[in-house]
């Protein structure tokens, strides 16, 4: 009964199936999408928040670097390059290449697009604070900025995404350009909270995280100690232990492999620690940690800094001041003159 | 398979050409109930058999309550014990399997059994109430039981609104299922669809990634920056609902059936009774109808209507999600119904002067909004640390606190902007799309295109499920 009647043809029917030309009506939200599209490589490239990647692009292009240093906010806002650049006495210039929350891979990826002889590189590091981030999982949002800012992603870098589980920047990486265009979308967003940020942030130094090359420190306000205390609570547990991930020794391998076949000098900083995350950490996780850094790399090749900043140096719970900025310079600065085969002067 | 994703899309385009070569009206519904099956099993194919189970019960015991009246009240038993059998087992078997747990502890036993992990199945909220509200209509003699089980198994699983309503009700449905529909391709549906899709990707997808920040770690954050989170939850959880609704609205009406609208932008309401007419209407509706009337309504007197009132809205808010916090959201609305209905025997709040209604309107709103604290925090801990912070409040008006990093801020506050700017607009001038369409077609062209364009820009990455999904 059923299926005789499915295929009788009604007979007052009413069923009309030929409004489609009702769709055309739907066309400009098509436009509007594709030119949308059309805009993505343009407006992100004038807009304010490729400045950082834009002007480490440049910086690699520079006839003459004597040395960089790579990392995350820590090192932007910890290392003033000046300083090193005044007391080796150096004639090419040492640039500070961090962005903020730059990780190991992007560190990795900026010094295989250097295209020009670099004779100091080194790298700020920072341990985990949590167990199970043991990989690289860098966000899409990341690797195409980085993609739009003109960096080629060598077949290197994508090996050793894939040793680090980078899973997102393997998807990433296995898209089209076009697909890639679409995923950099996020850049549109990111402008309209930059321009909140400089109205409600005048605090932050905006400007000179983006574009300065020498010390992008974003962060000039000292906050309060009650405010540090709240970001120490929100950001660390109460018993903080250190974490040496594999995939940051799978990195530091890397780093430490690509510049022995060049023969440039390498070091690794340690990253000073506020002395309030350390009153209730577990120190021990973090002395072995800069023991494994050591065997990997080679006792001459790190710097620890880890406990030499007092509390008073660090604008909140991981940034250090100015003052503070200084003091790690110097301490780089002395490593150089007495660790690097050039001692202090320039290699070229 | 979510409304704001390509699967769909496909998926609805693939439905809508099929259908458009189908002459008949029969043909037409059993691929619209093929289509609903795909649809539901994309998420869990295995439990498209409740769906089953619950429509070959409902089908056969509204035909018995119809053909044998001495036996219709022992009939409409079995349905309401199946329905809420199943409702009870897989929505709430874990909740009180922990409850009972916890009493057990308490009194220093501890249970041997393993502890079972219940899937909750999509929608099921939804298509109980459903199939429920049928039974109970024709028990009642409002409703004559259809003997058409594709009409019936349609009316259950009709996809637009299956897995987040609106519960539709079989006196709308079924009749509509008796005459060939023909597909309607309104530009008023587009809109209505593009409204929806707005309103879950641009605003509640945004406003979520600041809210979900905030509310999970809410003791690191000041009162300021707290009440702006909850402010902005009261934004996500209705545009990410209403849109829901507005998207399940505009693709019945291209496929010809008609769903009663949803919301009807309830945070312009002075009272909690008006609130309830325009929140979720369909499920206050469906609590009105089958609850508190059942329950004698307003006709035992004062105690007993109150009681009434309280049970329903308790009731209501369990039906939301198997957690102690939603029984105490029900408890605070049924609370403020309680307290209101005196009141509005008084005072007529439809008549008030301008600036009054404004007054009534805010004082209510603030009342909505300390309630969205319960609805969202399922741990009665920082519940409480919420509510702390919100009542007393800390004068610290400092943003810095939020961090360099942290991208969702700055644009969430432009984009609770936006919302208000638009709601405000529609409530006060003109309904958005009604706007859209009395316009000529080159200001209509500039708004889409213009919509296009925030829609991509604005798309966050991933695809969020609907809220209401988990209820």
């Amino acid at each position: 009964m059923l299926l005789k009647s499915l295929f009788k043809k009604e007979e007052s029917s009413s069923l009309q199936c030929t409004h489609y030309k009702k769709l055309f009506f739907l066309t400009p939200l098509f436009a509007g999408v594709a030119f949308a599209i059309l805009l993505t490589s343009p407006l992100f490239r004038i807009s304010g928040i490729s400045g950082r990647q834009e002007t480490i692009v440049h910086a690699l292009q520079q006839e003459l670097l004597y040395g960089i240093m790579l990392g995350n906010s820590r090192v932007m806002n910890g290392v003033d390059t000046t300083v090193l650049e005044k007391t080796l006495s150096a004639n090419g210039h040492f640039y500070n290449l961090s962005s903020g929350g730059q990780t190991g891979l992007e560190s990795i990826l900026i010094m295989d697009n250097l295209n020009k002889p670099v004779s100091h590189i080194g790298l700020g590091l920072s341990f985990g604070m949590t167990p199970e981030e043991d990989k690289i999982d860098v966000p899409e949002n990341v690797l195409s900025k980085y993609h739009l800012s003109g960096f080629v992603f060598s077949e290197k870098v994508f090996l050793l995404a894939q040793k680090t589980n980078g899973a997102s920047f393997i998807s990433f990486y296995g898209k089209t350009s076009f697909e890639r265009t679409l995923a950099s979308r996020w850049f549109f967003s990111a402008a309209v909270n930059d321009l909140f940020r400089r109205w409600l942030r005048p605090d932050l130094e905006l400007e000179k995280g983006m574009h300065d090359l020498f010390h992008p420190s974003p962060y000039t306000t000292k906050l309060s100690e009650e405010k540090t205390a709240i970001l120490i609570k929100r950001n660390y547990s109460s018993r903080p232990a250190f974490y040496f991930y594999d995939s940051q020794k799978e990195l530091l391998r890397h780093f430490k492999a690509e510049n022995e076949k060049t023969g440039r000098f390498y070091f690794v900083v340690i990253m000073p620690v506020n002395p309030k995350v350390m009153e209730n950490a577990d120190r021990a996780s973090l002395s072995s940690c800069v023991e494994q850094t050591k065997e990997l790399l080679g006792e001459k090749q790190v710097l620890d800094l880890s406990g030499t900043l007092s509390h008073e140096l660090f604008i909140d719970d991981c940034h250090p001041t100015r003052t503070g900025a200084q003091h790690i310079s110097r301490r780089i600065a002395e490593y150089l003159k007495s660790n690097s085969p050039a001692g202090g002067r320039n290699a070229f | 398979m979510l409304f704001n994703s390509l699967t769909f899309f496909v998926f609805f385009a693939i439905l809508v050409f099929i259908l458009s070569h189908l002459n008949t009206n029969p043909s037409r519904k059993l691929i619209l109930l093929f289509a609903s099956c795909i649809f539901y099993m994309w998420w869990n194919p295995a439990l498209i058999i409740l769906i089953i189970i619950s429509t070959v019960i409902d089908f056969v015991l509204g035909k018995k309550i119809q053909s044998t009246p001495s036996s219709r009240k022992i009939y409409l038993i079995a349905s309401m014990v199946s329905n809420l059998g199943l409702l009870g087992l897989f929505k709430y078997g874990n909740f009180f399997q922990e409850n009972l747990i916890f009493i057990m502890g308490f009194f220093g036993q501890q249970p041997s059994w393993t502890h079972l992990n219940i899937i909750l199945p999509v929608g099921i909220s939804f298509y109980t109430f459903q199939t429920m509200s049928y039974t109970i209509d024709v028990y009642r003699g409002n409703l004559k039981a259809t003997s058409s089980v594709l009409d019936f198994t349609l009316f259950v699983s009709f996809f637009p609104q299956l897995v987040a309503g609106p519960i539709v009700r079989a006196a709308d449905f079924l009749p509509q299922l008796d005459e060939p529909k023909d597909l309607s391709f309104k530009k008023e549906h587009f809109l209505i669809i593009l409204r929806g899709l707005f309103k879950k990707v641009i605003i509640a997808d945004n406003l979520g990634r600041f809210v979900d920040l905030v509310f999970q770690n809410p003791e690191t954050y000041s009162s300021t920056i707290i009440i702006f989170a909850v402010l902005c939850f009261s934004v996500q959880i209705y545009c990410d609902f209403s849109g829901y609704s507005e998207m399940a609205i505009g693709l019945a009406r291209i496929l010809g059936y008609e769903l009663r609208a949803n919301f009807d932008r309830p945070y312009f309401s002075t009272t909690p009774s008006e609130f309830w007419r325009k929140w979720h209407i369909s499920l206050s509706g469906w609590l009105r109808d089958y609850l508190y009337i059942s329950l004698g309504g307003s006709k035992n007197g004062t105690f007993m209507t109150y009681r009434n009132l309280m049970l329903t809205m308790l009731l209501g808010g369990l039906w939301h999600g198997a957690s102690w916090n939603f029984v105490l959201w029900g408890f605070l609305h049924g609370a403020v119904l309680v307290i209101y209905r005196p009141i509005s025997k008084r005072v007529d709040f439809e008549r008030l002067s301008r600036p009054l209604t404004l007054l009534a309107t805010l004082f209510f709103q603030v009342f909505i909004l300390l309630t969205w604290i319960a609805f969202r925090l399922v741990d009665f801990g920082q519940m409480a640390l919420v509510y702390q912070k919100v009542l007393l409040f800390d004068f610290n008006f400092n943003f810095a606190s939020i961090g360099l990093g942290t991208l969702s801020f700055f644009t969430t506050f432009f984009i609770f902007m936006l919302f208000w700017v638009l709601h405000i607009l529609s409530r006060y001038h003109k309904d958005l799309c009604q706007l859209v369409l009395e316009r000529g077609p080159l200001f209509q062209g500039a708004a889409l295109f213009i919509a296009g364009f925030i829609l991509y820009f604005f798309w966050p990455a991933g695809e969020t499920p609907f809220i209401y999904f988990q209820f």
